[in-house]
């Protein structure tokens, strides 16, 4: 991959992947600096992404692994600035809804967070999903089904800002 | 309620239009420091021969319109490494007349002048932008001019410069090399038809004893002008080098024609580079890294270091031959065991050394421990090993070795170099840090090359003895050095909050219904309490710590359960460990477990290179316990602290048995991030 093609990719589809990886660990800031550190990564293996089918997936798969260790860790800690590509950065505000959102899908199990958003947000067909985590296409389904109906649960048209499941907004 | 699939849609759109956190190309730069930290052997160089094609000598104008378009820097990142206090770059940090050579014979390059600043012209036909709009402060530049020796002639077509930068921080200076690095790849000079651009290859850059990178390259392009090369058999030859010590770059650009560029012992700019760098770093001593405050190190190797330990014993035979441990036995460096591609390393500078060497019929040992006055000397010394064989891929001649370097799990730090012969001769050389302490192992045999690896484990199992010795010695335990009171109170007791417990071998679980990921934290059971012929053992898990971290996976197949703690005193944890070893001793079987037949309990290798046991417990198979299973336990002191690892699943005692050497790696990981527990810290 050629500097001008990377660039490409990097400025089509960083902010897509960074959205993706949000959702799947709540964690703005987080999701910013994996997704950076796993475009780098990605640079320094480039050889490797020329043979990805979907160089936009091992970003995204990269970046995840990254995060969801990162995050389990840290227990929210400081963590020093030279963890990932660069310092802190200044991140767009994110809406008051996307927020309720993420928080509820942080409530689910991870297995049916990550196939939800790879389906609805990265918008990957099943067979496609089931190829990059490496489980049978019904597992896929099956985790969709019950994440949509617990998601449906935790989201309320009245709590634009908030979370169901028992908050009184009396 | 609203339907959350349209939620989740919008969901994908929440930062479009939000700015782009870094520009592209400063994550390329990082991506090529990933690379580079990953010492990956670029190919070489010197061989970079392209047909000749003919004409137009190169247009050298580097004119202000261009320095303006230079590629901005990007500012907007902080950087955490300071700017150096030392002294600042000046003349004398440029190569002198006597280092600029051409090793022809029959030519030199001579300096014909120096100038502060950028020049008017380009230094290279490849250059982009200028030191200064690269972000340097201060840029100096020298040109030479090739003078026969023979006739004192002048050839005004050849040429070669070296321009030198400082810049405000050492990332900055990295970044600055990684964008010159990539001017090569896609370089048009003025006026030519055709480029290849030749692979960076690295450079040993060892006697400098700094961190830093050296790397050179051949371009070749063409037409040479016809006025040269009037029957247009020539090409132009454009050899780069390009030198990083710490926050100063050094470019050198060497650009003649000719009809090949072949040089057997060595490119001009090749054998020049090692010089550069160490003009570069002079008076920047300031940046290399501190050694680590308040610790006393040790300064002597007491008598009756264990350094053969691990070899083979004497048999009676012959062939023998061994050189006890002694200070007079000959240093490894000057007796020419840690060369590559000709090139020795440096004296490093230690204060007290110990080498052994043994000869037993066509296998050769040899081991040497070298302290230093600090960790930051030791480290230096690792490095400088690191880079030397680093950058010497392939070495001699009939045999050909072929040269691996490869980060080992020994010690705080330690780096493994195999070499092999095209069909046998193997050589496997071990350089582990502890503290201010380097051992060298050396091994080599007429072993089969394709089976370097397991001369690679069974050399790194024969140090095992010698780094427990270290760590003692780090300890404060030689016999003139009374050390540490390790029972004072430790400096650390407090678990980082990003401590890696979860550490994998492979990749990391992910939770799901099969598996129940808990932890890491300090709420969480890791290892579960256990007993031993009646007695509690004395792991993790147990008692009450300074600190705690747990973390467990859960699956159908089995249990990986893993707890560190932390004692207020090193002796604590000593005790404890001591404790645990006595309650092992003579635990050989016992009927603590489902009752229906005994748990017979083993000991396995634990190769940790710290202070470790290994043991597991499986049930005694017996026609009522046909379904075997047992745990498995690593214990590992760091300091005051303690890891305890336990398996447990289904499986005979032989499983248990191959297992062990995988548990006892994950120690060996996770035990090298505890090093905030030890006096010498990390």
């Amino acid at each position: 991959m050629e500097a001008a093609e990377f660039d490409e990719l990097y400025a089509a589809s960083f902010r897509r992947i960074t959205s993706q990886v949000y959702a799947m660990i709540g964690n703005l800031d987080e999701a910013t600096e994996c997704v950076q550190e796993a475009f780098a990564r990605a640079w320094a293996h480039r050889r490797k992404l020329d043979k990805a089918e979907y160089p936009e997936a091992w970003v995204r798969t990269t970046a995840y692994r990254l995060a969801v260790s990162r995050w389990r860790r840290t227990k929210l800690a400081k963590r020093p600035t030279d963890r990932a590509v660069g310092a802190a950065t200044q991140q767009a505000a994110v809406d008051e809804s996307h927020v309720a959102l993420v928080a509820a899908l942080r409530q689910l199990p991870e297995a049916q967070r990550q196939a939800l958003v790879l389906h609805h947000i990265a918008d990957l067909p099943i067979h496609q999903i089931a190829a990059e985590i490496g489980v049978p296409e019904g597992t896929i389904k099956a985790r969709l089904s019950r994440g949509r109906t617990a998601l449906a649960a935790l989201l309320t048209d009245e709590a634009p800002g908030g979370l169901a499941g028992g908050m009184s907004h009396v | 309620m609203s339907d959350p699939i349209e939620k989740l849609t919008g969901l994908g759109d929440a930062l479009e239009g939000a700015p782009m956190p870094l520009p592209a190309s400063e994550i390329r730069a990082r991506g090529d420091r990933i690379r580079r930290r990953r010492h990956a052997v670029l190919a070489g160089a010197s061989a970079a021969v392209v047909a000749a094609v003919a004409v137009p000598v190169m247009a050298f104008t580097f004119d202000g319109d261009d320095a303006k378009e230079a590629p901005p820097v990007d500012n907007s990142v902080s950087d955490p490494v300071p700017a150096p206090t030392s002294a600042s770059l000046s003349q004398s940090n440029l190569l002198t007349d006597e280092q600029a050579i051409y090793p022809n014979g029959g030519a030199d390059w001579r300096a014909a002048g120096t100038s502060e600043g950028d020049g008017q012209a380009a230094a290279s036909p490849c250059q982009q932008s200028t030191m200064k709009g690269l972000g340097a402060g201060t840029v100096f530049q020298r040109d030479f001019e090739f003078v026969s020796t023979d006739t004192g002639e002048v050839a005004t077509t050849l040429h070669f410069n070296e321009v030198i930068a400082e810049f405000p921080s050492v990332r900055e200076a990295e970044a600055a090399y990684t964008e010159i690095r990539g001017w090569y790849d896609d370089c048009r000079p003025t006026g030519s038809e055709s480029y290849r651009a030749g692979e960076f290859s690295d450079v040993p850059i060892g006697e400098v004893g700094l961190v830093g990178a050296a790397e050179v390259q051949v371009s070749s392009y063409g037409p040479v002008d016809e006025e040269i090369d009037p029957f247009g058999e020539e090409s132009w030859y454009l050899e780069t080098g390009l030198v990083q010590i710490d926050d100063r770059i050094a470019v050198l650009t060497q650009l003649i024609h000719g009809q090949d560029y072949n040089w057997p012992e060595g490119t001009p700019v090749f054998q020049m580079a090692p010089d550069a760098a160490t003009q570069l770093a002079l008076g920047n001593e300031g940046q290399t890294a501190e050694p680590t405050p308040g610790v006393d190190w040790p300064t002597s190797i007491p008598a009756g270091f264990p350094l053969d330990s691990g070899w083979p014993e004497d048999d009676g035979n012959d062939e023998y031959r061994l050189d006890a441990p002694s200070a007079d036995n000959q240093a490894m460096i000057p007796a020419g065991e840690l060369d590559a591609c000709l090139f020795s390393p440096a004296d490093p500078g230690a204060t007290a050394r110990l080498t052994t060497r043994l000869s037993y019929a066509t296998d050769g040992y040899v081991r040497e421990l070298q302290l230093f006055p600090s960790d930051r000397e030791a480290t230096s010394y690792v490095d400088q090993l690191r880079q030397l064989f680093g950058a010497c891929p392939t070495d001699g001649t009939t045999p050909t070795f072929t040269t691996e370097v490869s980060d080992g799990a020994i010690g705080e730090e330690s780096v493994v170099i195999t070499r092999v012969g095209e069909e046998i001769y193997r050589t496997v050389i071990n350089v582990v840090r502890i503290g201010n302490a380097v051992v060298v192992d050396l091994t080599s045999d007429e072993g089969l090359a394709a089976d370097i690896d397991s001369l690679t484990v069974e050399t790194s199992e024969n140090l095992a003895d010698v780094v427990a010795a270290v760590n003692d010695l780090q300890g404060g335990t030689p016999g003139d050095d009374p050390g540490p009171d390790l029972s004072a109170p430790a400096g650390t007791t407090t678990i980082p909050d990003a401590f890696p417990l979860d550490r994998a071998l492979d990749e990391p679980p992910v939770a799901d219904s099969d598996t129940q990921v808990a932890g890491p934290d300090g709420t969480v059971d890791g290892v579960r309490p256990q007993t031993a012929c009646g007695e509690p053992l004395s792991m993790p898990g147990r008692g009450d710590p300074a600190d705690r971290l747990g973390y467990s996976v859960s699956t159908i197949g089995g249990y990986d359960g893993r707890t560190l703690e932390t004692y207020p005193t090193v002796q604590d944890a000593l005790d404890r460990m001591e404790q645990l070893r006595a309650q092992l001793q003579g635990c050989e079987r016992d009927d603590e477990g489902d009752g229906l037949s005994a748990r017979l309990w083993e000991s396995h290798s634990s190769d940790t290179g710290y202070e470790s046991v290994t043991f597991g417990w499986t049930y005694e198979a017996t026609e009522f316990q046909a379904a075997s299973a047992g745990q498995l336990y690593t214990v590992v002191r760091v300091g005051n602290a303690i890891l305890g690892l336990e398996w447990g699943s289904e499986g005979s005692a032989q499983s248990q048995i191959d297992l062990a050497p995988d548990q006892v790696q994950l120690a060996k990981l996770i035990a090298a991030e505890m090093c905030v527990f030890q006096a010498a810290w990390c």
